[in-house]
């Protein structure tokens, strides 16, 4: 009998806080599989962030930017953690997708050696064997980064590789190769070779990186929730910085079977691409107009977009305060 | 062997493995088949019949019991090229055309005879079939009776001593079938042969044969020996005599008084 | 219905009309994004547009498949001859056939190209190894089923091996082999373009998997369609092998409306 009675209680104390329980069901795809360069975002998660601002998120893992960019864009998913260069390439034909966050401030694409290989500089790889992903945006990110540096790419001998970087670095077929440094660089660290990288960024490539993709027309039916889930969002990537520890064991959590050391490498250098100039004084994901400008002036002379399109329509900065 | 042997069949039997145990295809059979004559051998389904045959074309080995052509046993002479096979099915290739395929035989076993020698002798035998005219066609273009008639021309190609046919006629209709049988002793009476012929048709049997083997049911001896006294040449209106009939009914009597059942002999 | 060469051609193209005239009104009808799924006339407008650069990359495609082929043909042919004619070898090698069959190249491709380096080999070797198992299978089930007391009948004569091999069992097992090749071709075009998606610098799978990154998804299905037209052209090479070799064959089997 007394049973009985907690149990109509429990449901009339339910009844009448339903409507708090009525939480906003959102997906989030992201830009890769799960990798502790998805930390924060975990943490956010299960640290009750979203839930906070009375959202429920469920995150997805990604297939590459390009996908995720084509699934925001057509409205099948809210939001997307995919790279900014693509979101600005999707507009400009015609699929409307909006960055409300710049997370990671700088390209992560590095040419990636040994140590022991010596290279230190650009035309150290004259003569050297390198990887290059010929078929992403990748490729074309690299020959304008030669022709900015006026390098001889014949000096250069070049041969295809994807998604194996780590495997034939490893296995001495390449002496370099491009790449995402965080990943397939720190991949070969984890396995017990000291790499080390040049940023494109670092030579003349001013990209952004991975950012808080939605879609124009959700932001603008609804903007409460665009604002609510970026400031969640964001808070999960300041508070990580903060709390690194926490995030990677929220992450590792979550994903009990990664390789755990090659994730604790990844995070902090992750975290690092967080920081520029633009996001100390104004906080993470903060992202300008000039910056978005020399982006795209570099796609346009990469060839990747024909013609440019007014960037304010591609990012704000809005939802960040 | 010069000429067409004398074959005398002494106590042969065969056994055959199978998952359930041996099998006795053929037991103590013993037949005398002087030169050129026609033998045929009738019997119910499964009763070695075919056995025999594989037996005298060197393909089976007897378990036990002999064969022997004049006198010497069958291991010991070198039949090859001499043996004229017609099977139940024409066994035809499909991409060679009818003279193609008559020259089969020839080609694997007369090497030494050139080849435009080989070609006209085929020929000659397609005519001799009332093929004349269909030499480049190919088997599908022909009809069952037409391809059978190949297959026989291709086993005389060889002028076999001894000639084995398998039921040659049974996917035939009946019209012909008789036609076919005629045509058969015609060319039988232009080779030298010795002809093994096994049937299912009693008449058949005893139209073409100067002698029928009956043989019984798995495992399978020899029920009866039937000379068959008509005088060669034959042909159709043997059928209405009541001589013919009269040795029809007697053999029929043989097949179907014994009701020996069929199993794996222990 | 008339059964007519003409008529059966202009009834296979208008299959494909059908189909893309229903495409490009759904894309219309549905507001799809041309950089989701652009509707057949960008494509084909896509298709003009680059026909060089589709052309160029064709070529290293129609190597790698038509090379990865005559490995598979090789390869199939004489494992065939073994699982046909020695009773060790077939039971010996069918499971690990079959085993090495239903592993997904595609979780190999990586590994071939650490083994076999980069360009035109890995790309051999997957397309071979997509493309063998049919043959195998089929020719030795050809070699197998020749008449065996016609080959009796022969041996008695005094045949040797290798004449009944040549003049019987051989060319009775040719309409098996061609039918296992039809299915190869199309094998040998899937392994080919999925070598090129691992990790190439050219050829149509390269083209899709590139034009995919840019977002220009026009590209990438004027690359498919040309990949296809490929696959097509190859299909009826076989198919042309087919009637040069065994005419005979295709005469008794193939109505008229049978490709």
């Amino acid at each position: 009998m007394k049973g009985f009675r907690t149990l109509l209680a429990t449901m009339l104390v339910v009844a009448i806080n339903a409507p708090a329980f009525a939480l906003d069901k959102v997906t989030l795809r992201l830009d890769w599989v799960y990798g502790s360069e998805h930390a924060p975002i975990f943490l956010a998660r299960d640290k009750g962030f979203f839930e906070k601002e009375g959202i429920d998120v469920t995150v997805l893992p990604g297939q590459g930017s390009t996908v995720t960019v084509k699934l925001v864009g057509n409205g099948s998913e809210e939001f997307g953690y995919a790279a900014a260069d693509q979101g600005l390439m999707a507009y400009a034909k015609g699929l409307p997708v909006v960055s409300t966050a710049v997370i990671l401030q700088k390209n992560p694409v590095a040419v990636i050696f040994p140590k022991s290989s010596g290279i230190k500089t650009l035309t150290d790889l004259y003569g050297k064997t390198m990887g290059v992903l010929f078929q992403s945006v990748g490729e074309k990110q690299w020959r304008y980064v030669i022709k900015y540096n006026k390098l001889d790419q014949s000096k250069i001998h070049e041969v295809a590789l994807d998604r194996n970087i780590a495997a034939m670095i490893e296995a001495n077929k390449v002496d370099a190769s491009l790449a995402f440094f965080f990943n397939d660089g720190l991949k070969v660290v984890s396995d017990g070779t000291p790499m080390d990288w040049i940023l494109l960024s670092d030579v003349g490539l001013p990209i952004y990186s991975t950012a808080l993709l939605v879609n124009e027309d959700l932001l603008k039916k609804n903007p409460d929730l665009v604002r609510r889930f970026t400031r969640a969002f964001v808070e999960g990537w300041k508070y990580s910085v903060d709390h690194e520890q926490e995030a990677l064991d929220a992450f590792l959590k979550a994903n009990p079977t990664v390789d755990a050391k090659y994730s604790a490498l990844k995070l902090p250098e992750v975290l690092k691409l967080t920081q520029s100039a633009e996001t100390e004084k104004n906080g993470i994901g903060y992202s300008t107009k000039e910056k978005w400008e020399e982006m795209q002036k570099a796609l346009v002379d990469m060839g990747i977009m024909e013609s440019p399109i007014d960037v304010s329509k591609v990012f704000t900065n809005d939802f960040l305060k | 062997m010069a000429s067409v042997p004398h074959i005398r069949i002494e106590g042969l039997s065969l056994q055959y493995r199978t998952k359930g145990g041996s099998v006795s295809a053929l037991q103590d059979v013993s037949v005398d088949i002087p030169p050129r004559s026609f033998v045929s051998v009738v019997g119910p389904s499964g009763c070695g019949k075919t056995t025999l045959l594989k037996v005298l074309s060197g393909v089976l080995k007897a378990s036990s019991g002999s064969v022997s052509l004049d006198n010497r046993p069958i291991e010991q002479t070198d039949l090859s090229g001499k043996i004229g096979y017609v099977f139940q099915r024409p066994l035809l290739l499909p991409w060679r055309t009818a003279l193609q395929n008559v020259l089969l035989t020839t080609e694997v076993a007369r090497k030494d005879v050139p080849l435009a020698e080989r070609q006209a002798d085929a020929r000659q035998w397609l005519a001799l079939t009332g093929l004349s005219g269909f030499e480049d066609r190919l088997p599908h273009e022909l009809s069952g009776g037409m391809q059978q008639r190949v297959s026989l021309c291709r086993a005389l190609a060889l002028r076999p001593t001894i000639l084995l046919m398998d039921e040659p006629f049974a996917a035939l209709d009946e019209i012909t079938r008789e036609v076919m049988q005629e045509e058969l002793l015609q060319l039988w009476s232009a080779t030298e042969s010795t002809v093994i012929f096994i049937t299912h048709s009693i008449s058949e049997a005893v139209l073409l044969s100067e002698r029928v083997i009956v043989m019984t049911a798995r495992p399978g001896r020899v029920d009866e020996i039937i000379d068959i006294p008509f005088a060669r040449p034959r042909d159709e209106e043997l059928r209405g005599r009541p001589e013919f009939a009269g040795l029809v009914q007697h053999i029929r009597g043989k097949l179907h008084k014994r009701k020996v059942p069929v199993g794996a002999d222990s | 219905m008339i059964r007519n060469s003409f008529t059966r051609t202009l009834g296979q193209v208008g299959v494909f009309v059908v189909f893309f005239a229903l495409w490009e009104l759904a894309v219309d009808l549905l507001h799809v994004k041309a950089v989701i799924l652009p509707p057949p006339s960008v494509i084909f407008q896509s298709m003009y547009k680059h026909w060089y650069y589709l052309l160029q990359n064709s070529w290293p495609t129609l190597i790698a498949v038509a090379g990865g082929f005559a490995i598979a043909a090789v390869l199939g042919f004489s494992i065939a001859i073994g699982i046909a004619y020695s009773r060790w070898v077939s039971e010996m090698t069918y499971p690990f056939l079959i085993a090495a069959q239903v592993i997904p190249k595609v979780a190999l491709a990586p590994l071939f190209i650490i083994w076999f380096g980069f360009g035109l080999a890995p790309k051999l070797v997957i397309a071979a190894l997509i493309a063998f198992f049919p043959i195998v299978i089929n020719t030795a089930r050809g070699l197998i089923s020749v008449e065996p007391e016609l080959i009796q009948y022969m041996r008695s004569l005094g045949a040797s091996w290798s004449e009944i091999f040549f003049k019987i069992s051989l060319p009775w097992a040719l309409p098996y082999i061609f039918a296992s090749f039809r299915i190869s071709i199309t094998l040998a075009v899937v392994g080919a373009v999925v070598g090129e998606f691992v990790a190439s610098d050219s050829g149509l799978g390269y083209v899709i998997s590139y034009a995919n990154v840019s977002l220009d998804t026009d590209v990438m299905f004027a690359g498919i369609f040309v990949l296809s037209t490929l696959g097509m052209l190859l299909f009826l090479a076989v198919v042309l092998l087919e009637w040069f070799f065994i005419s005979w064959q295709m005469a008794v089997e193939a109505p008229p409306e049978t490709m």
